[in-house]
């Protein structure tokens, strides 16, 4: 394992918290009814984006997912554009015409959440495609879970990329449950990153509860990508804290259950027990961060609630590019 | 003016913005090696190499979908359908991908993408390599439809296609390929959202496109010579429609037929109908007319095949019937 | 079995009425001879009675409607039975739908166009719109389109022939033809109410106060004018000595007899009596006919406080003087307090109007349509007259007979009032 910087590590240290502090407000909030539409927590995952997105420049590529705030944030979304977006407001990153589930900020790559699992591979594909024509180094990396491992585009994305060798990492993030149905009573193979051998690519399962390990795994993925060798498939077993959204009743599973596993795998319990015992960061830095992070979420909320919502005029802007041809 | 075929000219048109523009590639099944089912592609890849003109597996989720990818990160692609019919196959990556991602992301980005769909019946391919679809994709916000009717659009409205920051599908009959006629040379755009007044008239306002305007300009011709003047349009594009041109003469001639090869039920014409009524009311001094396919799957034998389209004689017999 | 109950024809010249009122609603329980609506007349207003028990299932015709006699007005049912319009009231629909029953099994493609016909006049939108704007009667349009639908050039057409006209309702065009109103084009169609409107406007410009023309008065003055338009009216004059009619009163009038008979009705038995030999007076000109009536049924024209009303004796003739006082006693108290039957104020033949209480000593009475002539009866005043060569004083009463001269000629008029004067001063000639 290379050494890490502890600029490295305070940047997982502060991502995560960001992650898990912003998922948990839009949860309060959310359930005070204050945000329209639905939305799907990234709690207890964020080892995953945090992890991968690490490795990444800003002008390589991103595709989430519904479940999308995380990959954002960790691709280096704003929190202020995010939180008002969730909240309808004009002043969010899609001028409140995408919400939770269509989250983008094209600005760093992030090429959009997708509210159609399965949506984003051949995005990725041909933001890698495009890449590889342009002649520069970019990759991009496509965020899946396990349910959307099952969709059709899957085979299609994978394969055209594998024959094209375009720089493409696939980041499969296992947390068991599609939907309310656990993956294993509708999935094939034990392990997604299995299906790697059906495109003669690197199938690579690593624990997604651990950024270190993830940002290790991810790191010889890009490197492989950069380097014109083609794309691999990044299995990260995680497990989905919350339930598949804000509200979700949970009757397929116990509540025991979810504390038991959430007790051994939370990313962050696991971080700040590395970290401390390894000396990596102090107690100390750690609660410095937390307040920082609280204060910017804080701030963040802030700005959201004190932001209009699209006034009427806005209602056909953005459908088309005027004044072309 | 030299006269070249509509295949020809859809090359004329890729190679120019190619050149153009070095963000312009184009992918699809059997396109490099082939050259394009119709021959549309032939030469461009010893022009602009494999990369640039690449053939694909036959993966149309991931054409759409990588084509869609490609122009978020900067390019300009242009996607071969192979037939309008495998539209349905990517369907998801139309309709909620590339039509939507502008609006959904606030205008944060431009969708340039081409989608080339040839459509239509021809000698007998049935059911599933037939089809006109342009009114699935008049439905979706987001999108622009295109569809010439003559070689000189094909290049014209090419162009202006790859070269607009909108998603734009552009249709192309497959009987067209071959057809010949006078294209300029070099660079001839023809604008979208812009419709084509091909004969003037004063009786009775006749809209068409694609391959099926060579029926109403004949119908048009037959109707002249029982001394009715009909006002023949070619809509050329879809989506957005050119309700001006449209309005503009319905307000002249009082009348109107929409004839085209698509399924007549929901149809293009139906909309054009609705918008005149609608718009025009006062204007009409009959009912208005649409003529289209028959309400069936298109059927491979000749004998039925040659049952389901509007003929020349149908056009001008409904002409007939509303100038009474 | 449903009953249907229609718009009365209350006596010979109603053509049409008008629900004023409907008493009880739909779905409600009624018993026979229970009032269901007011309707009202040209003449007067009247209840219509349930004619058997049920429930008011259907009301066809709404409060304020004027629809011919015998229009379907409403319908009662028994209790738990389904009305339904009969095919008279909506032959189309019935039409379609046994079309659609015979004609096998129904092909879905073949959407069955409307039925056409009826009243309904097929055009298109563009020469509706010109129509509009130019103020056309599309019914007077000749139709040349494609199924018969009236086309842009139809429109054209017709106003190059200049044969548009104003477009008004046929009451408000007959009514502007009376009061030689002057229609001119305007955006909607014209009627009746804006030529009451414009008629109201032009009589405020004259008076102080504005009181609209409603009701009876309303009525009377149409009738009046009527009369006065269609009639050439002729008035002749000639006295009469009364001095054996008011002897024949008194004694008639003696209190064994219990009788109280008036100079009217006096007057009544001697004008029908005088009738019986004129049956051109005792006629009407309907419709480019002379119709001689078969009876003689006299009108006595009734002052009100602010109308006036007709009650008419049917068959005088046949009745004694006495009835007659009786009925023309009645009559004009019912007169007064609404309560006339309308078949009792329709119906008659000859008119008389009797203005002598007011001091009147001649007046040009106007005719009742559609009766040909109008007696009008003065006061008796004494007067010097010569009788055979010497000046005696005399009660005298001057007699003002006013005849339609369509249908009189002066000389028959005079025959007919001297046939009265005669009559008057010798009554015993009744029973010649």
């Amino acid at each position: 394992m290379k050494k890490i910087s502890k600029e490295v590590v305070e940047h997982f240290y502060t991502t995560m918290v960001k992650i898990r502090l912003f998922e948990e407000t839009i949860n309060e909030h959310f359930l005070k009814g204050e945000i329209p539409g639905f939305v799907h927590l990234y709690i207890g995952e964020e080892a995953i984006a945090t992890g991968v997105c690490a490795n990444l420049r800003k002008t390589d590529y991103i595709t989430s997912t519904h479940r999308g705030h995380g990959h954002t944030i960790a691709k280096g979304g704003q929190l202020k554009p995010m939180m008002a977006e969730i909240f309808g407001r004009k002043t969010g990153y899609c001028k409140g015409k995408g919400g939770s589930m269509h989250i983008a900020d094209f600005s760093i790559g992030m090429l959009g959440a997708n509210g159609v699992v399965g949506g984003g591979y051949n995005l990725a594909v041909g933001a890698g495609m495009a890449s590889k024509l342009q002649g520069n180094d970019n990759v991009a990396v496509c965020f899946f879970g396990d349910g959307a491992s099952n969709r059709g585009t899957f085979h299609e994305g994978l394969n055209m990329a594998a024959a094209f060798k375009l720089p493409v990492i696939f980041v499969n993030e296992n947390n068991q449950w599609a939907s309310t149905t656990p993956y294993r009573t509708t999935t094939s193979v034990e392990n997604i990153a299995d299906r790697a051998v059906g495109y003669g690519i690197p199938g690579v399962i690593v624990d997604g509860n651990d950024v270190f390990a993830v940002y290790e795994e991810a790191a010889k993925a890009i490197e492989r990508a950069r380097a014109g060798e083609g794309p691999t498939l990044l299995e990260t077993k995680t497990y989905r804290i919350k339930g598949h959204f804000v509200g979700d009743p949970e009757q397929y599973r116990t509540k025991e259950e979810v504390e038991r596993v959430f007790a051994a795998t939370d990313p962050l319990k696991k971080f700040r027990e590395k970290a401390l015992a390894e000396g990596l960061l102090s107690a100390k830095e750690m609660q410095e961060i937390d307040g920082k992070i609280a204060q910017d979420i804080q701030e963040s909320l802030e700005y959201a609630l004190g932001s209009p919502y699209p006034g009427p005029e806005e209602l056909f802007e953005d459908l088309y590019v005027k004044g072309v041809c | 003016m030299r006269e070249i075929t509509f295949s020809e000219a859809t090359l004329e048109a890729m190679a120019e913005e190619m050149e153009r523009d070095e963000r312009v590639f184009v992918m699809g099944e059997d396109i490099a090696r082939q050259g394009g089912i119709f021959g549309q592609f032939k030469g461009l890849p010893a022009r602009f190499g494999t990369d640039r003109v690449k053939d694909t597996p036959i993966s149309e989720t991931a054409i759409v979908g990588a084509g869609v990818g490609a122009a978020l990160a900067g390019m300009r692609p242009v996607v071969d359908m192979h037939f309008a019919d495998f539209i349905g196959v990517a369907m998801d990556e139309v309709f909620n991908q590339m039509a939507k991602i502008r609006y959904m992301f606030g205008g944060q980005t431009t969708v340039p993408v081409v989608l080339r769909a040839p459509d239509g019946i021809i000698r007998s391919a049935a059911a599933q390599h037939s089809q006109c679809i342009e009114a699935w994709m008049l439905h979706i916000p987001g999108l622009k439809v295109v569809i010439p009717s003559n070689p000189a659009d094909a290049k014209g409205l090419l162009k202006a296609a790859i070269r607009d920051d909108n998603p734009v599908i552009y249709f192309e009959h497959k009987a067209l390929f071959a057809k010949k006629g006078p294209v300029p040379e070099g660079d001839h755009l023809t604008p979208i959202g812009k419709a084509n007044v091909v004969k003037e008239g004063t009786d009775v306002t006749i809209i068409s496109y694609s391959l099926t305007m060579a029926k109403a300009l004949n119908a048009a011709e037959k109707l002249a010579e029982e001394g009715l003047k009909a006002e023949v349009i070619d809509l050329r594009t879809i989506s957005p429609i050119d309700t001006e041109t449209i309005y503009k003469s319905v307000q002249k001639t009082n009348r109107l037929v929409i004839v085209h090869e698509a399924v007549k039920t929901g149809g293009v014409g139906a909309e054009i109908a609705s918008l005149v009524a609608e718009e025009m009311m006062d204007y009409l001094d009959a009912p208005i007319v649409r003529l289209g396919m028959k309400y069936v799957p298109i059927p491979f034998s000749p004998a039925l095949e040659s049952l389901v389209l509007p003929t020349v004689d149908d056009i001008v017999q409904s002409v007939k019937r509303i100038v009474g | 079995m449903a009953i249907e109950i229609q718009m009365p024809k209350l006596g010979l010249t109603m053509e049409e009425g008008t629900v004023v009122r409907w008493l009880k609603k739909e779905g409600d329980k009624v018993n026979a001879g229970e009032i269901l609506a007011e309707i009202t007349t040209d003449k007067i207003s009247h209840e219509l009675e349930a004619p058997g028990d049920g429930i008011l299932a259907k009301i066809i015709v709404g409060e304020g409607k004027t629809v011919p006699c015998q229009a379907l007005l409403a319908a009662l049912t028994s209790p738990g039975e389904k009305y339904e319009v009969s095919e008279d009231t909506a032959p189309e629909e019935k039409a379609a739908v046994s079309q659609a029953a015979t004609s096998g099994p129904v092909e879905c493609k073949t959407v069955a166009s409307p039925v056409a016909g009826g009243s309904r006049i097929k055009i298109s939108p563009i020469a509706k719109a010109l129509a509009k704007k130019g103020n056309i009667d599309i019914s007077l349009v000749n139709a040349t389109g494609p199924e018969g639908r009236i086309v842009l050039k139809d429109i054209e057409a017709y106003l190059a022939s200049g044969q548009s006209k104003v477009k008004a309702s046929p009451v408000a065009s007959k009514m502007a033809e009376e009061y030689s109103v002057q229609l001119e084009p305007s955006e909607s169609r014209i009627m009746k109410k804006d030529i009451e409107q414009l008629m109201n406007a032009k009589s405020a410009a004259l008076l102080a106060e504005r009181i609209p023309l409603r009701g009876i008065r309303k009525v009377i003055a149409e009738r009046m004018s009527q009369s006065w338009n269609i009639a050439p009216h002729v008035t002749i004059n000639m006295e009469a000595d009364m001095t054996e009619a008011m002897s024949l009163r008194e004694k008639i009038n003696q209190p064994k007899s219990g009788l109280k008979v008036s100079y009217t009705d006096i007057l009544t038995k001697l004008v029908a009596h005088a009738l019986t030999s004129f049956p051109t007076v005792n006629a009407s000109l309907i419709n480019g006919e002379i119709v001689k009536h078969s009876e003689i049924n006299l009108g006595i024209a009734v002052a009100l406080d602010d109308a006036l009303i007709v009650p008419v004796i049917k068959n005088v003739a046949s009745l004694g003087i006495g009835e007659i006082s009786a009925q023309i006693k009645d009559m004009a108290e019912r007169a007064r307090t609404n309560k006339l039957m309308p078949d009792e104020i329709s119906g008659g033949t000859f008119t008389i109007t009797n203005l002598g209480m007011y001091g009147v000593d001649s007046f040009t009475p106007i005719i009742n349509q559609p009766e040909s002539a109008i007696l009008g009866v003065n006061r008796i005043v004494e007067k010097p007259v010569v009788v055979k060569g010497a000046v005696v004083v005399r009660p005298m009463m001057n007699l003002s007979l006013s005849f339609d001269h369509r249908l009189i000629d002066g000389a028959l008029a005079a025959r007919f009032l001297g046939k009265v004067k005669e009559l008057l001063e010798n009554p015993a000639l009744l029973f010649v």
